[in-house]
């Protein structure tokens, strides 16, 4: 029934994929974005004069380079939410919202730049940690970034249609604490064990002393463990694709795993006691997933020279060249790659914008790109009809002329009736 | 679904669209609407219906324009919660997407009647049997949230709608919140005041579920009643109906109520111990001894002997004659008048017909910050 | 138990038979077979006939169902309740009970009103019992007091039975009146419905036939033009598109049947669910269930009422978080339904289940709504 809850949740139901899904998508996104930036600017050149075959090469960047731009720029905005001092869960919800956005949307049509403050201040809103948007200004300023008001607020209609409207995060923190409940009182002996595996799991006599003797003395171990799961949690987890392959216990026990394998072992032997012979597959199956995270997503040892275990697949693994950590962030061959792929991007969108460096008439509701003119409430738009009109206008004049009659242009049709304007 | 089309795996853009912008297109397109059934300054609602199965929905139109901070607090609320609770008994919120010029739209389910309209309206009759059944619903709905760990934080009748069939759902969480984390500040103006538990009304800055289930005991009574059991007109004044009816809250019957941020001293003469099942089988003489003990632990003054939903759906009082009436035979008035009516419960923002200061809800103090009372003595 | 104040009737409901029944005759009465209007008619009060005033209409008071004519009623009875001026009768008569009789013969008339009467109060339907013997038990009560009622037998105890039953089932009664009252609406919808949605197929045939016509007119026009001409060519051409028009006519008129009946089937189903509110379901008996079905069972924890850990000792200390009702036995709750709730949610297996499915496709109309979202 716990697991009732868990799948009517939006997490699951829309933001929850398998590896290959989550690559497919990926690509997808990527390939509709430069097919559309392609077109317009091959559209812009046709319209300027440039016969087709000599427009110049459009080099856009590929699906790797937009997640290195994207994973490099999460990175920032764990560093800005760190500045800000925000808790845990507003950090981890904005990164969340920084990779499900990215899912969707592509940096060709979005910089991640300028979309950091902006999530990290809907982060504040849809985690109940109010924050006056006078004090997050002020507060951002100290840490580079000037920021107005509206270009916090202009984004954000964009940004939630994105995210699809689901707001709620579920994250692994509050589980991993539930975890650290249960060992401790195991510690002190009075563990309870659920009613339905009473008669499978040892007492919790004896269970204090099994955990004891794991210790052997090193009564801190528990705290260590517990401190070091919840570090990987809040960082190397957000900036790899652990939420969208896996739910959020799976994470909580999965950084357990990976920060005392020795405990967290013995943990699962408690909760899937051997004894429970149907429970056995799952337990099985379980210690695999789990297995699977830490080795392939939290592991500290994981660096690009490694096996990659997803070959083929667009995910965030240092085996791709993408930054999972904090330490790689500042790696300088990673930031002069990031670099070059921002300049990449920079020169591709700046060649989809008219001479006068207006946005581009495709542009909707106003979203923070390149040209910055904040609020686009469908101006481009409203601006392309009217050139359409206008240039309608004078085809129909110059045919006119042409006919040479000096009484106008022959009447027409009754079918093509409505061509000219009364 | 992980991999059903239109969810997170779309089929390719046929010419390039956005992929965001093309899944919200293709969503809307899935309802039309049919007629504006409610207006206001922050939402529209219409009455619309699914394309490929006619079934009736109500698409309620937020105006994010409207807005000062970017999309509001109870916007995102209220999307963040109806996206994620499903349930016989609380509204469903069956899409969402967005339209151009920063519209937000809600398709929810269609309800064409409120607890309120039934029972204001005199025409209407409504046995003991009918209450259970309403009752008993919208427990079922809370008990849905709490286990959630969501907190509703505005029960009242008009925020319980009623369905075609007779089902009750919980509407309007646009006061939500998540709860059980401690160390996180609440704001206590929440729930209209008529029924606001007594913690809040002395400011309490952490609380739980049991302020839901004050809330619906209020509703209890008004079932029974057919009117407000306390309908104060200031808070001091809901502090003082709650004390007459109920009982004053005291450090004997309430410990610590003395140390909550708001607490106002009674005169000693005016001092009444918590109400008991004299009292309550005076004032709801319809009630058998069951009934009267679930109406009690649901207004308990202290919040820690108040009961939780599930202790109050195993009450024995719904197991007792007459029996739960069946939802699609409970009384309904629906029609016309039903859906105008809902139309305007859904349009207004959550909280507003009281003039809460919504400044004060988003987390800030507002113009109208409780003031400590000073009855001459500390 | 409380009072219950019942609503007022539908119109409709005073009548003792199923509303089918009253359509027939309905369209029966438009022809007056049923009008007591005999040519030759005579008041007994004021004995005109209908020879000499054409226009005589004649009315009757259902307390003791003596007939006169308008006139009559207008004069004796127009300052006021007076007694019925057939002799044998007396009783005292008000002017706004007269009413038309719908029935030749006012024996007929007396016992439906008998039975409308009593179908107020019983109104149990066959869905109401458990099995049929009792129903027919309880129709032959009713015949019972129906019959004691018309033939005058026994009248005060069975009025005073009728009145028993009335006050021992108030909420029953009121609940089948509704049911009743649904159910006509339901009806009419629906009939509305079709006859729309007929109607509609109706125009839209209309509107095919008459574009065929018109582009077969065009068509032969035009191929008269190029043979006249003498362009081989464009004949075939015209002959090509004639076909390819037709087609895309016959694929067009498809489309728009299969729209009409999905929307037909979606009103059907909003009728049956709009009905579903008023036949009793059998299933829901029982005994109450609290949780409505679900269950609230962890099979991976227990909360416990204590766990140790230094972080929530100052709130559990804090005098005015608790005074707020702030348990932190919640946040453990919390902790631990988040630590287990998905544990043993595969996205793997789950992927390829609903792949199968996908291919099984089986829709209940849950999943019709469902798959909405």
């Amino acid at each position: 029934m716990d697991d009732t809850i868990y799948s009517t949740s939006t997490q699951h139901r829309l933001f929850t994929f398998t590896p290959k899904q989550l690559s497919d998508l990926r690509y997808a996104t990527n390939k509709a974005a430069i097919e559309k930036i392609t077109e317009s600017i091959k559209r812009r050149a046709v319209a300027a004069g440039i016969v087709e075959s000599e427009i110049e090469e459009i080099d856009c960047p590929t699906a790797e380079e937009e997640l290195k731009l994207v994973a490099y720029y999460c990175v920032k905005c764990m560093q800005l939410s760190d500045h800000f001092q925000f808790p845990s869960n507003v950090k981890a919800t904005a990164l969340t919202f920084l990779h499900r956005l990215y899912l969707t949307t592509s940096t060709l049509t979005l910089h991640p730049k300028k979309l950091l403050l902006p999530i990290l201040y809907l982060a504040t809103k849809t985690e109940n940690h109010y924050t006056p948007i006078k004090n997050f200004i002020a507060t951002a300023a100290t840490a580079g970034p000037k920021v107005t008001k509206e270009d916090l607020l202009d984004p954000e209609f964009t940004i939630a249609m994105g995210l699809r409207w689901a707001f709620q995060v579920w994250h692994p923190f509050r589980g991993l604490e539930g975890i650290f409940l249960e060992l401790n009182a195991i510690a002190s002996g009075r563990y309870q064990p659920p009613k339905p595996k009473e008669h499978l799991v040892l007492p919790a006599t004896e269970a204090k002393v099994a955990l004891l003797e794991l210790l052997a003395g090193d009564t801190d171990r528990i705290g260590r463990a517990h401190g070091e799961a919840r570090r990987l949690l809040t960082t190397t987890a957000l900036l790899t694709d652990v939420y969208f392959l896996y739910t959020p216990p799976q994470i909580s026990f999965g950084a357990f795993l990976e920060a005392d394998r020795e405990l967290a072992t013995f943990y699962l032997d408690i909760k899937f006691p051997e004894t429970d012979v149907p429970g056995r597959k799952t337990k099985m199956k379980l210690l695999d997933v789990l297995d699977e995270i830490a080795k392939n997503h939290l592991s500290a040892g994981l660096s690009e020279d490694l096996k990659n275990p997803y070959q083929g697949l667009l995910l965030q693994l240092p085996q791709n060249g993408i930054t999972t950590s904090l330490s790689m962030s500042v790696d300088p061959t990673l930031v002069k790659e990031v670099t070059r792929i921002d300049k990449k991007l920079y020169r591709v969108t700046k060649r989809d914008q008219d001479s006068a460096g207006k946005k581009k008439a495709e542009e909707w509701n106003g979203s923070g790109s390149q040209s910055g003119t904040g609020s686009g409430n469908g101006i481009g738009r409203y601006d392309e009809d009217e050139e359409r009109r206008a240039k309608k206008r004078r085809l129909e004049r110059e045919k006119a002329e042409r006919e040479g009659d000096v009484f106008g242009a022959r009447l027409p049709d009754v079918k093509t009736a409505g061509a000219g304007s009364f | 679904m992980t991999t059903s089309n239109g969810d997170n795996t779309p089929a390719p853009a046929p010419n390039g669209g956005e992929l965001a912008q093309q899944m919200n297109e293709e969503t809307k397109k899935k309802y039309t609407k049919d007629r504006k059934v409610g207006e206001g300054t922050y939402a529209v609602v219409h009455l619309g219906h699914v394309k490929s199965t006619a079934l009736p929905v109500a698409i309620k139109k937020i105006k994010l324009s409207a807005m000062v901070d970017g999309i509001s607090m109870d916007a995102i609320r209220e999307v963040k919660f109806l996206q994620e609770l499903r349930h016989e008994n609380i509204i469903r919120l069956i899409d969402v997407f967005s339209s151009k010029n920063q519209n937000l739209n809600l398709v929810l389910e269609f309800l064409d009647s409120d607890l309120e309209m039934i029972i204001k309206d005199t025409k209407i009759g409504f046995g003991g049997a009918d209450i259970k059944s309403w009752l008993a619903m919208s427990l079922r709905g809370l008990w849905w949230c709490h286990k959630n760990f969501v907190l509703h934080r505005d029960i009242k009748p008009n925020n319980l709608l009623l369905a075609t069939n007779g089902q009750l759902k919980l509407a309007d969480f646009g006061l939500a919140r998540s709860f059980s984390d401690p160390y996180r500040a609440m704001t206590s103006t929440v729930i209209t005041r008529w029924y606001r538990p007594p913690e809040l009304l002395f400011g309490a800055k952490s609380y739980s579920s049991s302020v839901d289930i004050f809330s619906l005991g209020l509703v209890f009574a008004e079932l029974l009643l057919r009117v407000p059991f306390l309908p104060g007109d200031s808070d001091v004044h809901q502090l003082r109906l709650i004390a007459t009816a109920l009982g004053t809250p005291t450090e004997q019957n309430w410990p610590g109520v003395t140390k909550l941020p708001d607490y106002v001293i009674p005169n000693t003469e005016d001092i009444r111990p918590e109400q008991g099942s004299l009292f309550y089988g005076e004032t709801f003489r319809t009630l058998t001894p069951e009934g009267l003990t679930l109406l009690m632990s649901m207004l308990r003054l202290d919040p820690r002997k108040r009961w939780s939903a599930k202790q109050c759906l195993e009450s024995e009082w719904f197991k007792e004659e007459p029996t739960p009436t069946k939802p699609e035979l409970l009384p309904r008035k629906g029609g016309g008048k039903g859906i105008e009516k809902v139309g305007g419960d859904l349009k207004r923002r959550a909280g507003w017909d009281e003039g809460t200061d919504v400044a004060e809800l988003e987390g800030h103090r507002g113009r109208k910050v409780a003031r400590k009372l000073d009855f001459g003595g500390k | 138990m409380m009072m219950v104040s019942l609503p007022a009737p539908h119109p409709l409901l005073s009548l003792p038979f199923p509303p089918s029944i009253y359509i027939q005759i309905r369209y029966t009465s438009t022809t007056q077979i049923l009008t007591a209007t005999p040519p030759d008619e005579n008041c007994p009060v004021c004995k005109s006939s209908r020879y000499l005033n054409p226009n005589i209409r004649f009315l009757m008071n259902p307390v003791c169902y003596h007939k006169m004519c308008e006139s009559c009623v207008d004069r004796i009875f127009m300052q006021g309740p007076a007694p019925c001026p057939v002799i044998a009768c007396g009783k005292t008569l008000r002017k706004n009970k007269f009413r038309k009789q719908t029935f030749e013969d006012v024996a007929v008339e007396r016992e439906v009103d008998v039975r409308k009467r009593v179908a107020l109060t019983f109104n149990k339907r066959q869905d109401d019992f458990d099995n049929l013997r009792e129903y027919n038990d309880y129709l032959e009560e009713v015949e019972q007091i129906t019959f004691n009622l018309v033939n005058k037998i026994d009248v005060k105890e069975t009025e005073a039975k009728l009145l028993e039953y009335e006050a021992a089932n108030k909420e029953l009664i009121s609940t089948n009146a509704a049911r009743q009252a649904a159910e006509m609406m339901a009806f009419a919808q629906a009939t509305e419905a079709e006859k729309e949605s007929q109607r509609l197929a109706r125009e839209m045939a209309v509107r095919e036939r008459e574009e065929e016509r018109r582009e077969q007119e065009e068509l032969k026009i035009a191929t008269l033009n190029a043979l006249a001409s003498g362009d081989k060519g464009a004949v075939k051409v015209i002959q090509e598109v004639q076909l390819k028009r037709s087609g895309e006519r016959k694929r067009r008129q498809a489309d728009e049947q299969m729209k009409l009946k999905s929307l037909a089937e979606g009103r059907s189903l909003l009728n049956s669910s709009l009905l579903a509110g008023t036949r009793k379901r059998v299933l829901e008996d029982g005994p109450f269930d609290p949780l409505g079905g679900l269950s609230d069972v962890n099979e991976h924890y227990i909360v416990q009422d204590y766990y140790e850990n230094k972080w929530l000792e100052n709130v559990r200390n804090d005098p005015a978080a608790q005074a707020g009702g702030y348990f932190v036995e919640e946040y453990y709750g919390r902790s631990l339904f988040e630590a287990f709730s998905g544990l043993t949610f595969f996205v793997d297996e789950e992927a390829a289940r609903i792949e199968e499915e996908k291919r099984a496709k089986t829709y209940t109309d849950l999943m019709i709504s469902d798959a909405v979202s």
